[in-house]
């Protein structure tokens, strides 16, 4: 694996994880407190507005990763290539 | 919506009945069309041949995912209960749908092409190297599918009857009836091309509801918003969700790590797991994840939560059931047709859903089970034997939700069960199990004998919660926490555990699903564009272009 792939592929999982992450930590949140009825724009709410920038993220990231990662050639035996 | 004293299917009826029967056409037309196209063979019944693109591919996996619990439940349940607890959740499970349409997916995609498995549990137990296992899984996973297929027909027959006053069994046996001619004909290529059509419509219902209910507020959404944050703010936070449950502190925590995790599991639903094995080339799959996020953001986060949440909660509708706030304000606001076209939309909602569902429960018998003991069996009998199964099983399916939902004196419930329950608490938690095949795929020391046994005990664990949930507290100690909570992670230690403790995988079959199947996902995503400039000179010196593998 090329050292530009290599390093797509760890930013790339980095961002799932911290994704992955910061829903967990949102939903115990929701669970354990009220949020503050802020909006955005006048009509975008706090939750939404999270979710949007939330989505975004993961699209620019899903955008990047198709754009930049190539796969590599597996050698014979060693775990690599395509399926990452 | 219906005056008591006409007869349902007159008036607004009588449009709703209209449009059903012209879409209803169109989808039979789609079955035959279909059937004619296929080579007669479970291949291309099962998996469109292994031929979708982009197009076809978004629709059929976007739409497999967005049921009638999207166009109706999510805004109703925002309405009722505020946007605090859903949006986290409904987010989780894009995340990993989207990982596996597009990224996991593509082991799938080249194990399917290299050797020509037909479904995912086949491909997984080949790759453990015991086949013979493969009913085991395929039981268990058919019997969560035929739970969240119920949901499906009971949707239909809920906003049927909601809409024009139709009679529950109108509604629930017609949708059923027209996917399932339309499945029997054409499989998962009439699946995915009904997909493409009822999707359209479901997104041109959707936008326009949300258009129109926009146009009709008086000061626009900020004068809305602002109204509704004083008079119910609580639909822009998070309201209790615990009810007379009241947990605090260390039930909390177990209670949304339940939640959350039934989120995860949306990536393991089994009928998704066929859906990386009908694409054409592994780049479509690499581009599906972005399309789903920003359409999945729109139609979610956007619309639904601002017409149950802002819209719903501004305008005078009158009174009316949370579920029905989506098809309450089509109908008031852009009239009769209007609403009735939006009642389509939830229709398609619940068909585009259910289709991949009948197909995927048709295999699971005829090439999962049957297939495991009778490896001879011909092309053509497989085939009958399929389509034979998804009636079955389409008629279990509506029977037990018949049941649930209508019928639950019969069987002594103390109420109806709520249609999220189907998916939720009951089918999502099931097919979490699946993650040990899944993890197969890309670790090499997985073991049949670690990913059965982790399977069983993870399954026991799962229907002991089930049938018996003071157990739950009785292991854990703690109130309220989902039997999931247990089930997964026992499940995976005892995967990791016992496929240490066991003999490893013969080499050849690491060679067959690791190595060989990374070169051939190479070789497909570098080779297109290296044989494009070879293709275009043949072409130019009208020499004959002999296709590409895949």
């Amino acid at each position: 694996m090329s050292k530009k792939t290599s390093t797509i592929s760890v930013v790339f999982w980095v961002v799932v994880a911290l994704l992955a992450l910061s829903t967990f930590v949102a939903q115990y949140y929701a669970f354990t407190n009220p949020v503050q009825y802020w909006f955005y724009f006048g009509w975008i709410a706090w939750w939404q507005m999270y979710s949007i920038i939330w989505y975004s993220v993961a699209a620019v990231i899903y955008v990047v990763h198709l754009k930049y990662w190539r796969p590599s050639k597996p050698s014979g035996g060693k775990e690599s290539g395509g399926a990452e | 919506m219906q005056s008591d004293m006409e007869p349902w299917y007159s008036g607004m009826g009588a449009i709703v009945l209209a449009l059903v029967t012209v879409l209803s056409l169109i989808l039979i037309s789609i079955g035959i069309i279909a059937y004619r196209a296929s080579k007669k063979t479970a291949h291309d019944y099962v998996l469109a041949g292994g031929g979708l693109g982009l197009i076809v591919y978004f629709f059929t996996s976007a739409f497999t995912i967005m049921s009638a619990w999207t166009f109706y439940g999510l805004a109703g349940y925002v309405y009722g209960s505020g946007m605090g607890i859903i949006i986290p959740w409904y987010m989780f499970i894009h995340l990993f749908q989207a990982l596996l349409l597009g990224f996991f997916g593509l082991k799938l995609w080249a194990a399917s092409r290299l050797y020509g498995h037909v479904t995912p549990l086949t491909l997984f137990c080949s790759r453990l190297g015991n086949e013979k296992i493969t009913p085991i899984f395929s039981a268990v996973n058919l019997v969560f599918l035929i739970v969240y297929m119920a949901l499906q027909p009971t949707a239909i027959a809920l906003g049927l009857n909601i809409l024009i006053g139709a009679p529950f069994e109108f509604g629930f046996f017609y949708g059923v009836i027209i996917s399932t001619i339309m499945i029997v004909l054409g499989g998962m290529r009439s699946a995915a091309w009904g997909n493409v059509i009822m999707g359209i419509w479901f997104i041109i219902a959707f936008f326009g509801t949300f258009a129109i209910a926009v146009a009709a507020l008086p000061g626009g959404l900020p004068a809305a918003a602002q109204a509704v944050s004083t008079s119910t703010p609580w639909v822009y936070s998070n309201p209790d969700p615990f009810g007379p449950l009241k947990l605090t502190g260390i039930e909390r925590t177990a209670y949304a790590l339940g939640y959350i995790l039934s989120g995860f599991s949306g990536c393991l639903w089994i009928h998704l797991l066929y859906l990386p094995m009908t694409a054409k080339h592994p780049k479509v799959l690499r581009r599906y994840p972005p399309l789903q996020m920003i359409l999945f953001c729109i139609i979610f986060t956007v619309m639904a939560c601002t017409m149950g949440a802002t819209i719903g909660k501004y305008l005078p509708l009158g009174t009316f059931r949370a579920d029905q706030v989506v098809q309450v304000l089509a109908s008031t606001l852009g009239g009769t047709w209007w609403g009735a076209f939006v009642y389509i939309g939830a229709f398609c909602a619940a068909v585009t859903t259910i289709v991949t569902m009948q197909v995927a429960a048709g295999s699971l018998f005829s090439i999962d089970i049957i297939g495991t003991f009778k490896k001879d069996l011909p092309e053509r009998l497989r085939l009958i034997l399929t389509r034979i199964f998804l009636v079955v099983a389409t008629v279990i399916a509506a029977y037990f939700g018949w049941l649930a939902t209508f019928g639950w004196k019969s069987i002594g419930l103390p109420g109806p069960v709520p249609l999220a329950d189907f998916l939720n608490i009951l089918a999502s938690p099931g097919f979490a199990l699946n993650v040990v095949l899944l993890i197969s795929l890309y670790w090499k020391r997985a073991t049949w004998i670690g990913a059965l046994s982790s399977f069983v005990v993870g399954f026991a664990v799962l229907a002991l919660g089930y049938v018996y949930p003071p157990f739950m507290q009785a292991v854990t100690g703690v109130r309220g926490v989902p039997a999931l909570v247990l089930a997964l992670p026992v499940e995976l230690v005892v995967f990791f555990v016992v496929s240490y403790l066991t003999k490893p995988a013969p080499p050849d079959l690491i060679e067959n699903y690791f190595t060989k199947v990374d070169e051939y996902i190479y070789q497909s995503m570098t080779e297109e564009k290296e044989a494009k400039p070879v293709a275009e000179t043949k072409e130019s010196k009208g020499e004959a272009v002999t296709p590409k593998a895949p």
